[in-house]
């Protein structure tokens, strides 16, 4: 279960992490007590416990996605990401994609992630940049406005053919790794095996991309 | 013989012809002959002359006055109309073909002598011959077109010989003064020519006259008032003043002594100016009695306004070049009085004696080198062959008796005052009277002439001392004209004047009053316009006949007298009537102002008119050339300009505005990749919207 | 309406798709570009997903999430390969600055 977003101990210095009462047990009444209006409020308009989570796990998503674009630090956007690969892994198991999540947290989280932290930590001057054109803040904002807009509207307005029962009792459910092994290799062979190509021609053409330099650097600096 | 056949028909084209060819040969030829072929023009000319004088009495002595025959073909046709050239040959022909080649002959033989020497000897001939034929050819003509073709040439021919010695400026002004004179008289000939073909159709004599008398011009319109066929006469009487030294075509004639004087002698004096005369004569059936008027008029006033010039000539050549225009003065006169016969015998005798006046005159000038006949004198000594001969000339000019002038001059003056005496009216006194002032001065400035230059001490002793008489060559023709200054040739008999009348002694050699009665206006047209001369009025006629008798032989005889008393006796004084008629003698001798009158306004006004004309090039025509060339240039500047600035302009702007554009929109290729995918999305973004919308 | 249904997920996916384009165009690093890149890849995949999950066909949608996120890695390594090597040539990673190709 990912873990809420770290309430810093800076927020509110008279609890520490987790919201424990630092100084006294004051702070413990206080948090019982102001915790359980919220429970009840939770309990009396939203039915369930996996809806509330569903939508923390959907808030968390959003907020580090939103942090990779706006954080100064690239390391701290990097993470940022990372968060947000774990959230969408999360939204995974609502939809009864198991394996996927697994999938996602492997790869990105295990691969794409490191590979990205080498490539910062590798080129330097990483510290010192400034966050956006000044110039085109504004025409950005705009479009990113336009784009969600018309995306919101297309969502909104559109009637969307969804199966019956979905999004109910059957959110984890079946075994999804066999049926998705049997797809592969049957029915999306073909997809397979050029993803397969694809994978290793990214991992030669990656090699030869680097090789190149790194031997001309090696002659440079010889 | 048959009527109106020619024993010889080919006789008159052959004299035509001769001197032609003549004229050619010496002009290609004449330098390479021995004596520069003097001879071949001489003997052409006197074969025509034998030619002549066998048709001569084919024709005349045949005893037909009416005779007429007459040869055509078709020259020109166009449309319905044809015009021929053709012979015609009457009595009058025939009288003027001995005339011609006659007198011809003998210029011929007396040039041998005179321009002997002459850098253009053979050439001289040359124009002479063709001079020949041109006027043979007025001569036989049948029709007025081939009239006037021949009569152009003869203009030529003269102003070839006046300006014989071109070298000589005055030469060349009377050269050119002679043909433009005479071409304003053509007009007139031309439009008379006109007229007559206009209303006849054809130029024929004969059919013109038969179209006289058929009424023919009488359906036409006039204009002006005045019939056509006056109109037609007037006009190619034109051409007859200006040919004949009529006023005020006459001040080409005394600078026409420009040229030798034996060609004066022959074209100037015998025959060229007489072709007007002759002219006249051929017309005469279509002579109105208005046009005839005209022509008695003009000839009275010639006659006496030479005369009058005459008196104060000093330049021998001068006063017979007047003495020339006052005669043919006469002539018209003449013919205009209803004279057809006198007007043309005095043609003949004139002919004759003015000729030989100019050949002696040619003789003494050749002898002393010099014209002035202020420097003369004595000269009756030492060259007496060429005084008999100028002495004979002189007496038939003046009109003495037994002399052939008298005889003609005579009949003239009876034919004038016989008109008056019909129809006494002062239009027919004046020239009666004025020709008898003119007879007398006629003898005067004549007589003059023969006692400043024969008589009298020399007075240029050195000239004199040179002189002496011509050779046989230059006498020989002087002798031979001179025998036809003889009364006797002409009439067949010495008339010897006597108080009741003329006692006429019949001589055998010419037929008897042979010109009186061979020499008479055609037939065809007598009576339809009332000429007068065939309206015989025997008792008048008589009249007058004694009358001008009388009244010639005493003009004559005070003109002799008063010379005689002015330059031998020296009883009066030149030089005081001088003095006294200082006016008279001023207007004499500036030749009564016509050419003075002439220069000033039409060769000065033709001069400012040149001048003007020119300036009108000058300024307008070249100004507009240039004009054009300007504007050409300045349009071509401003098509340049525009060219330049426009065109170029346009061309310039739009490749700035595309390199404009272009770096404007390369900037948006500013190599920065996010700046793409913004543009991409936003243009989606765009498409969608404005799609939804 | 229920919470979880198909809407919500698509509009997380775009919200996420969204930040995602906003970080590849104005942001001036080039590994955040990569950065939004993966942000956008995981926005289709999680749309796939959803749509998996709420259509008929259950999983045929997972199986397209899969080659998504096979391919996002691929990519990313030729990414990270194309970015280290232009910062070798270049120096700099910041994408403003890499504009040899203007023109």
């Amino acid at each position: 279960m990912p873990s809420d977003p770290p309430i810093k101990s800076e927020d509110r210095p008279d609890r520490g992490i987790g919201g424990q009462a630092r100084s006294g047990d004051r702070g413990m009444t206080g948090l019982v007590i102001g915790i359980n209006p919220l429970i009840s409020w939770i309990r009396r308009n939203i039915m369930e416990l996996k809806e509330v989570i569903f939508i923390m796990i959907a808030l968390t998503t959003v907020v580090s996605g939103w942090l990779v674009v706006s954080l100064k630090n690239i390391i701290h956007s990097a993470f940022a990401l990372l968060v947000t690969f774990f959230g969408v892994g999360g939204l995974f198991v609502y939809v009864g994609a198991d394996f996927l999540a697994a999938t996602q947290i492997l790869i990105y989280i295990g691969g794409v992630m490191i590979l990205v932290l080498f490539a910062i930590m590798l080129s330097e001057g990483v510290y010192n940049i400034s966050l956006f054109h000044r110039a085109r803040v504004l025409p950005a904002l705009l479009v990113l406005g336009a784009v969600p807009y018309i995306l919101f509207r297309v969502i909104m307005e559109a009637s969307w053919h969804v199966r019956s029962g979905a999004g109910g009792e059957e959110v984890m459910g079946g075994n999804t790794t066999q049926t998705i092994g049997g797809l592969l290799l049957g029915e999306y062979l073909l997809p397979f095996e050029v993803i397969s190509v694809l994978l290793l021609s990214a991992l030669v053409g990656s090699v030869v991309l680097i090789r190149k330099e790194v031997g001309k650097r090696r002659g440079k600096a010889a | 013989m048959e009527t109106n056949q020619l024993m010889h028909p080919w006789f008159p084209v052959l004299i035509l012809a001769l001197p032609l060819l003549a004229s050619v040969v010496q002009l290609f030829a004449g330098r390479r002959l021995p004596r520069g072929g003097d001879w071949v023009s001489t003997l052409m000319i006197l074969a025509g002359f034998v030619l002549s004088l066998i048709t001569f009495a084919d024709v005349v002595l045949r005893g037909d006055p009416g005779f007429r025959y007459e040869r055509a073909f078709n020259w020109i046709s166009f449309g319905s109309v044809n015009v021929t050239m053709g012979i015609l040959v009457d009595n009058l022909t025939a009288v003027m073909l001995v005339l011609v080649t006659g007198i011809s002959s003998c210029v011929h033989v007396f040039s041998m002598f005179y321009m002997h020497g002459d850098r253009r000897y053979p050439l001289y001939f040359s124009y002479l011959s063709f001079f020949c034929f041109s006027m043979i050819g007025i001569v036989i003509s049948d029709n007025l077109l081939m009239t006037f073709m021949f009569w152009e040439l003869v203009g030529y021919s003269s102003y070839a010989l006046i300006g014989f010695w071109f070298e000589r400026e005055a030469a060349a002004e009377a050269q050119k003064k002679a043909f433009v004179v005479n071409r304003v008289g053509d007009v007139g000939f031309l439009i008379g020519l006109m007229i007559i073909f206009y209303v006849v159709g054809d130029f024929r004599f004969g059919r013109i006259f038969e179209a006289a008398a058929n009424g023919t011009f009488d359906r036409s319109i006039p204009i002006f008032g005045l019939p056509l066929v006056t109109l037609a006469g007037v006009g190619i009487f034109l051409g007859a003043m200006g040919k004949s030294a009529q006023f005020p075509f006459h001040v080409w004639l005394p600078d026409a002594m420009e040229g030798p004087t034996t060609a004066s002698s022959l074209i100037h004096a015998a025959t060229m100016v007489a072709a007007g005369v002759f002219l006249t004569a051929r017309i005469y059936p279509i002579l109105t009695p208005e046009a005839l008027i005209f022509i008695t008029y003009v000839g009275t006033f010639t006659a006496f306004m030479a005369a009058t010039i005459a008196l104060v000539q000093s330049d021998i050549k001068r006063v017979l070049a007047y003495s020339t225009i006052s005669q043919l003065g006469y002539m018209m006169l003449g013919l205009g009085s209803g004279g057809y016969t006198a007007g043309l015998a005095h043609l003949f005798t004139h002919a004759f004696f003015k000729c030989l006046l100019f050949l002696c005159a040619g003789s003494v000038i050749h002898a002393l080198h010099t014209q002035d006949m202020f420097r003369m004198g004595g000269l009756r000594k030492k060259m007496p062959v060429t005084f008999a001969a100028m002495l004979m000339g002189t007496l038939a000019i003046s009109g003495v008796p037994l002399f052939s002038g008298f005889f003609s001059k005579d009949a003239i003056l009876v034919q004038a005052l016989y008109r008056y005496f019909t129809e006494p009216h002062l239009l027919r006194l004046l020239p009666f009277v004025f020709g008898m002032g003119s007879a007398a001065l006629t003898a005067f400035y004549m007589f003059r002439l023969i006692f400043l230059t024969f008589f009298g001490k020399p007075r240029d002793k050195k000239i004199y001392a040179h002189a002496h008489e011509s050779p046989l060559l230059a006498t020989a023709p002087l002798c031979i004209l001179a025998v036809f200054t003889l009364g006797f040739f002409w009439t067949g008999t010495v008339d010897i004047p006597v108080p009741s009348g003329e006692v006429k002694i019949p001589v055998g050699i010419v037929k008897q009053g042979w010109v009186q009665e061979m020499i008479v206006e055609p037939a065809i047209a007598a009576g339809h316009y009332e000429n007068p001369s065939l309206m015989e009025d025997e008792p008048a006629h008589k009249k007058a006949e004694h009358l001008v008798e009388g009244l010639s032989i005493l003009s004559a005889s005070f003109g002799i007298l008063l010379a005689w008393l002015i330059y031998i006796r020296k009883a009066v004084s030149a030089q005081a009537i001088r003095r006294r008629f200082r006016l008279t003698v001023l207007f004499l001798e500036n030749l009564w102002y016509v050419d003075r009158l002439y220069e000033i306004v039409i060769v000065r006004g033709l001069h400012r008119w040149n001048a003007l004309v020119f300036q009108f090039d000058q300024v307008i025509i070249d100004g507009l050339v240039n004009a054009m060339g300007c504007s050409g240039e300045w349009l071509s500047r401003g098509i340049g300009c525009f060219d330049r600035v426009v065109i170029d302009g346009a061309v310039n702007l739009t490749a700035t505005v595309s390199q404009s554009v272009g770096r404007e929109f390369s900037r948006l290729q500013n190599g920065k990749i996010q700046g793409y995918v913004f543009l991409g999305i936003l243009s989606l973004c765009l498409y969608i919207l404005i799609g939804v919308m | 309406m229920n919470i979880i249904s198909l809407q919500s997920y698509l509009i997380i996916s775009a919200l996420l798709f969204s930040f995602g384009l906003f970080a590849i165009i104005s942001r001036k690093n080039a590994i955040s570009v990569l950065l939004g890149f993966e942000l956008i890849m995981n926005a289709a995949g999680l749309n796939f997903a959803a749509f998996s999950h709420f259509s008929d066909s259950v999983i045929h949608g997972q199986v397209f999430t899969i080659f998504i996120i096979a391919l996002a890695a691929a990519e990313s390594a030729v990414i990270l390969a194309l970015i280290i090597s232009v910062y070798q040539k270049m120096d700099t990673v910041q994408i403003d600055e890499i504009d040899s190709l203007k023109g």
